[in-house]
């Protein structure tokens, strides 16, 4: 399958602080990431180096087979949505729209005012006087109807409530069915998020500690709870994500092997095994206090 | 964010599941044609691929089957295996787990037995 | 060039900035003018300085636009060779438009006799000594330097930041200082003066053409290196 996106050993640095390190993985056309993280992770520093709006300090990066700086046949198949995108202070919803259809060469007219009209935006009012959660719906509108073959939403939906977060995932999925592109969803919101995507790569301190399928990362992992005795007697030799007593009790998140015995061994054992989901999964591998952190990287 | 799926095991098992679940009650007969991946992606609210996967999930295991172009569909005796490999399953996630139950709880076999004849009357 | 018409279309966007305030600046200057003229009407020619409110507008206008527009363009995945040519092509159609307007109005003030009350809003001596030509030369020259010299002054501003706009105004000031006091130790003034006096408007309005293209030159080398 055609790479979208090839990055090697990047990085990015502001002095001393490593924003981004020695990162490197690839993105395959038509699928759709979750880019996932804590906030200040540096997920949306890598997204601006790969929209060429900062510049890397070191390592390559390709875009649609090329450096995307400065290169029109690149950037002109990218929308990149980001929370703190910036508009001209005058203008109105209407003027974002028009400037809009002149720059994406795939503009969808029609697709815009359907969802103009689904998230009940005021085309005249200016964007300075916009909700939070309006301004968030115009991005979303952009990215949506730009179907640039590389959409990218970064933390696209900061003061949306559920219904038009609801609205706004029920859009992007019929459309990406009718017109295949990557998309790229950078989120903390991970559980919302978390059945739409394809492959999902996880970044702690800038540095990339998950590259996976979504489906691998699902049953990946699972919670065993029990006697702590025994508990830890059969975490001796496995990944351990995370733990938490509970007076006599401890309940470990641990890695799953390949055949799965484990699960069987836990359950012989007598240990009470419940399923982890790629929320609890990523906010343990990231959390700064499990001993196994980057256990998956590989 | 969506109940009929459960995030914590891989969701195309889930959507092998559930295909499979329609074809032993009789909502997809034999021969009867399964919604696509793009349906299914989009009444579950998942990924295409990941449905898809499930799809040919079923079709490796010869339950489905692809008519090029058209779509896919039960494959003859697909119920029969279904129910079989569901009947293997039942042992090991049931009768594996009642069992070792019963022995932390000192229940013996012959105890055990007279248990299931209880809850079959009691039906 | 696609992009391009993007960048054009998103300036054009803002009639406000590029049109209708500096039209209200100056005609506003310019009818107060007038009323004054009418009320203290009386066998003198009388000047005024309103012209100058529309070059330092395009001053402003050259600065103000990078902070504006910069940011959405790049967002907007627009290339930084497409927003600086866009931008500079909208700069010099806002100068273009003002010098015709000036242009008109000048030959008009010219015919009226200053409006009938001796006025000289648009029309002066030694400015407009020219030919026709010469004259519309001279204030697309202008119009076109102070624009891209306050585009350049934003665009240095978004490449170096807060520090290196500090560091810019030290290293003007300095460089300001010690030609100044080289003028004054070589007892140059005089000479410098005189040369001023020698060259007629336009030809002083020449010599403004290479700065223009430094300053052309000098905010695309920076805005390419620009980050938002």
């Amino acid at each position: 399958m055609k790479n979208v996106i090839e990055v090697k050993q990047l990085n990015k640095s502001y002095g001393k602080f490593n924003a981004i390190h020695d990162t490197s993985f690839t993105m395959q056309a038509d699928k759709i990431y979750g880019l996932l993280g804590r906030n200040g992770a540096g997920k949306t520093t890598l997204m601006k180096m790969i929209t060429a709006q900062i510049f890397p300090t070191s390592g390559d990066l390709k875009v649609f087979g090329g450096n995307p700086y400065e290169n029109a046949n690149v950037l002109s198949q990218i929308c990149f949505i980001k929370e703190s995108q910036k508009y001209p202070d005058h203008y109105n919803i209407l003027d974002v729209l028009d400037v809009s259809k002149s720059i994406f060469p795939n503009w969808d007219v029609d697709f815009s005012r359907l969802l103009i009209e689904d998230f009940n935006l005021p085309l005249k009012r200016r964007i300075k006087k916009l909700s939070r959660g309006m301004l968030s719906a115009v991005g979303i509108v952009i990215g949506l109807a730009s179907r640039a073959p590389l959409t990218i939403f970064d933390e696209p939906y900061l003061g949306l409530d559920a219904v038009s977060r609801g609205l706004f995932y029920d859009h992007l999925m019929e459309d990406y069915v009718k017109h295949p592109r990557t998309v790229i969803l950078s989120t903390h919101l991970i559980d919302e998020v978390s059945n739409l995507l394809e492959h999902i790569l996880v970044i702690d301190n800038g540095k990339l500690i998950i590259d996976q399928d979504a489906e691998e990362l699902r049953g990946k992992a699972f919670t065993v709870t029990g006697q702590t005795s025994k508990v830890e007697a059969f975490l001796i030799g496995k990944e351990t994500v995370h733990r938490e007593p509970f007076g006599g009790l401890l309940s470990a998140t641990v890695i799953r092997n390949q055949n799965g015995s484990d699960q069987k061994q836990a359950e012989a054992n007598g240990l009470e095994i419940s399923p982890v989901s790629l929320q609890q999964l990523i906010v343990h591998l990231t959390s700064g206090k499990s001993e196994q952190k980057g256990a998956m990287a590989k | 964010m969506n109940n009929l799926i459960d995030d914590g095991r891989p969701i195309f098992v889930q959507i092998a599941e559930r295909i499979e679940d329609d074809i032993i009650e009789g909502g997809l007969p034999e021969e009867a044609q399964v919604p696509s991946t793009n349906q299914f992606a989009a009444f579950y609210k998942i990924n295409p691929a990941t449905a898809a996967k499930g799809v040919n999930l079923l079709v490796d295991e010869g339950i489905l089957y692809k008519k090029r172009g058209i779509g896919m569909f039960v494959a003859e005796g697909a119920r029969t295996k279904v129910i079989e490999k569901r009947k293997e399953q039942f042992f090991e996630e049931y009768v594996i787990t009642m069992i070792r139950e019963a022995e932390k709880l000192g229940i013996t076999a012959d105890q055990l037995t007279d248990m299931i004849q209880r809850g079959d009357n009691k039906r | 060039m696609n992009r391009i018409t993007g960048v054009l279309k998103l300036h054009s966007r803002d009639k406000w900035s590029w049109i209708y305030i500096p039209a209200i600046v100056l005609f506003s200057s310019f009818v107060v003018n007038l009323i004054v003229s009418f009320l203290f009407m009386n066998q003198e020619d009388m000047y005024t300085g309103g012209l100058t409110s529309i070059v330092i507008y395009l001053f402003v206008a050259g600065i103000i636009v990078v902070g504006k527009t910069f940011p959405f363009a790049i967002g907007m995945s627009i290339r930084r060779i497409d927003y600086f040519i866009g931008s500079a092509i909208i700069g010099m159609i806002s100068s273009a438009f003002f010098t015709s307007l000036i242009f008109l109005f000048a030959q008009l003030e010219k015919q009226t006799n200053g409006w009938g009350t001796r006025l000289h809003f648009f029309h002066f001596p030694y400015v407009n000594d020219g030919t026709l030509l010469e004259q519309f030369i001279l204030y697309m020259i202008l119009f076109l330097n102070m624009f891209f010299l306050g585009f350049l002054i934003a665009s240095y501003s978004r490449r170096f930041g807060r520090k290196g706009m500090f560091i810019g105004a030290m290293a003007f000031l300095l460089i300001g200082s010690i030609a100044v006091f080289l003028v004054h130790h070589f007892e140059a003034w005089g000479s410098i003066f005189s040369w001023f006096a020698s060259q007629t408007a336009v030809q002083i309005a020449y010599w403004l053409v290479p700065f223009t293209l430094l300053y052309l030159l000098g905010s695309y080398r920076m805005l390419r290196r620009a980050v938002i």
